[in-house]
């Protein structure tokens, strides 16, 4: 079991002049209104930015340009080595991904058959979670990063979900909304970053269920000192 | 005309008392010994530096590097570039990091300031209160061993394989290859070939290995186009967006005999492991294709190898 002590000490600062020149981590900010959003910290040769799903657009933003101050959790999964390639595929991301906003996950960059799925082809509905965890997962290429089945719709309202599965229809009639619906779930951004603790792969919900409390305690500690 | 400067003052020593060029205690000399030299330093990263003058003044004991408005504003501009660890320039970084570590060491009393005109900024505190000054990494280009050449094939065979090519200037060059490969090309001898090979310097003389042969000058201008324009792109992150965007060139018209072809020439233990790891994500959907899937394995287990090599490597440093 991990302890709270180290929980707290893992939660750092995208901000602090101490981290190493390469590293990626699980990052999270608070919204005004109290929730939270998620974002993937990447530093790269001794620079830090932000790369993340707005709900409306994906921005990769320096930590020292934006107001927010974003804090994160090291993901042990990704070698420092391997930043360049990471930044890389980031940056194809940005000039590629045109993402909309709904719970939905699913990481596909080409299909089974090898078709280029472009974002115009398939909608891209998700959340600021299931950006990170595309963009992760995606880069992974040959392990599991979170268990995502092991998330479903349970978190969100029914009529919502109503309501998102009338709208994806509409602005794509031909998706099969039976399978779509399959794939609608909802991964929180403190699971999200909860999960970052883990030293293995992939990341299961029941790791991420014993220690999320102490981690959201130790992020609410971290943006008040 | 009002003065620009970079000056550094010792005004107590470790007693108290007021320091004075002509009567200096062994730490307040050691102290302004590692401040003219820092100073020279600053100044000789500069790239404007001439006409600057270096002052020695008493009234404690001073030094300072007086010059243009233009020349001290670039002092002050790396400066910030350190202090906020943006300089990759490390000479220049230890030459204020010496300072720093003086500021820090308790005992003697400075001021560090930086005059240009009117306006006076002290960067005491600045860097007193900044966290160890360190270099920014530069980001260097990947570099390719692969090279293409073309000219007659002169000889095949020999107990460790290998091929001898003259090219096109007489020169002849031994490249070694597999049995299958001299086998092969062996049916072409005295004819001219258009080959690719890994190149290594062994004790400042350059090895040849056999990467593929080329029967259609179009691969063979392709490939060697696209190396060349890889090798002159000098930021390591737009070399890999080449990469996949090369990639997806084949994979988007399924054309998978090229690519297989193109693929080859990373198959090999030269290759940089952001380049890899840039093929197998583009690649991830085709683990088990028919035409592709092979391929890929090979290249994930040459990846995790070297991934661990790497590493290694870099726990020793």
């Amino acid at each position: 079991m991990i302890s709270y002590s180290f929980i707290e000490g893992n939660i750092i600062d995208c901000r602090s002049d101490e981290l190493p020149d390469n590293l990626v981590g699980a990052a999270m900010v608070s919204n005004k209104d109290g929730s939270h959003h998620a974002a993937i910290f990447i530093r790269y040769n001794g620079n830090s930015h932000v790369f993340h799903f707005t709900g409306k657009q994906v921005l990769m933003e320096d930590v020292w340009s934006i107001d927010e101050v974003y804090y994160h959790v090291g993901l042990n999964i990704i070698n420092p080595i391997l930043l360049p390639s990471f930044q890389a595929q980031c940056e194809l991301i940005l000039e590629k991904a045109e993402p909309k906003f709904g719970y939905f996950y699913t990481g596909a960059v080409y299909n089974e058959s090898g078709d280029f799925v472009s974002p115009n082809d398939f909608p891209q509905y998700m959340t600021c979670v299931g950006f990170c965890l595309s963009t992760i997962s995606g880069f992974l290429s040959d392990s599991i990063f979170f268990n995502f089945e092991d998330w479903d719709d349970a978190l969100i309202d029914e009529t919502f979900v109503e309501r998102f599965l009338e709208k994806v229809k509409a602005e794509n009639p031909e998706v099969d909304t039976t399978s779509f619906k399959e794939n609608i779930r909802r991964i929180l951004p403190i699971d999200y970053m909860s999960g970052a603790f883990s030293m293995t792969t992939p990341i299961t919900k029941s790791f991420v269920d014993q220690i999320k409390t102490d981690v959201l305690v130790a992020f609410q500690k971290k943006q008040v000192a | 005309m009002a003065e620009s400067k970079l000056e550094f003052i010792i005004s107590k020593d470790s007693t108290h008392r007021d320091v004075e060029l002509d009567n200096m205690s062994i730490a307040a000399a050691n102290a302004f010994s590692v401040l003219l030299t820092a100073a020279l330093n600053i100044v000789n990263l500069n790239e404007d530096k001439e006409g600057v003058r270096i002052q020695i003044r008493p009234g404690s004991a001073v030094i300072a590097a007086e010059g243009s408005d233009s020349q001290i504003a670039e002092i002050e501009h790396n400066f910030n570039e350190v202090i906020y660890h943006k300089s990759s320039n490390r000479e220049l970084v230890n030459g204020w990091r010496e300072v720093q570590k003086l500021f820090h060491a308790n005992g003697l009393e400075y001021s560090a300031t930086i005059i240009r005109g009117e306006r006076q900024l002290s960067i005491f505190d600045t860097l007193k209160r900044s966290k160890k000054l360190r270099t920014k990494p530069l980001s260097l280009p990947i570099t390719s061993s692969i090279r293409f050449l073309t000219g007659k094939l002169i000889a095949v065979g020999g107990a460790n394989p290998n091929i001898h090519l003259e090219d096109e200037n007489g020169k002849r060059l031994t490249i070694s290859c597999t049995e299958t490969s001299a086998k092969k090309a062996n049916k072409f001898l005295y004819d001219t070939i258009l080959i690719s090979c890994w190149v290594k310097s062994v004790g400042g003389d350059p090895r040849y290995e056999l990467c593929d042969s080329y029967w259609d000058q179009r691969y063979f201008n392709d490939f060697k186009n696209f190396i060349d324009e890889f090798s002159s792109t000098v930021n390591e992150v737009e070399q890999l967006k080449k990469i996949h965007y090369k990639c997806r060139s084949y994979l988007d018209v399924k054309d998978y005999g090229s690519f297989r072809k193109f693929l080859r020439l990373f198959l090999h233990e030269s290759t940089n492991v952001n380049v890899l790891k840039t093929i197998l994500i583009v690649t991830q959907s085709f683990k088990n294709h028919e035409r592709l899937g092979e391929m890929r394995e090979s290249m994930r287990i040459l990846f995790d190898k070297q991934l661990r090599v790497q590493s290694k490597r870099k726990e020793r440093k």
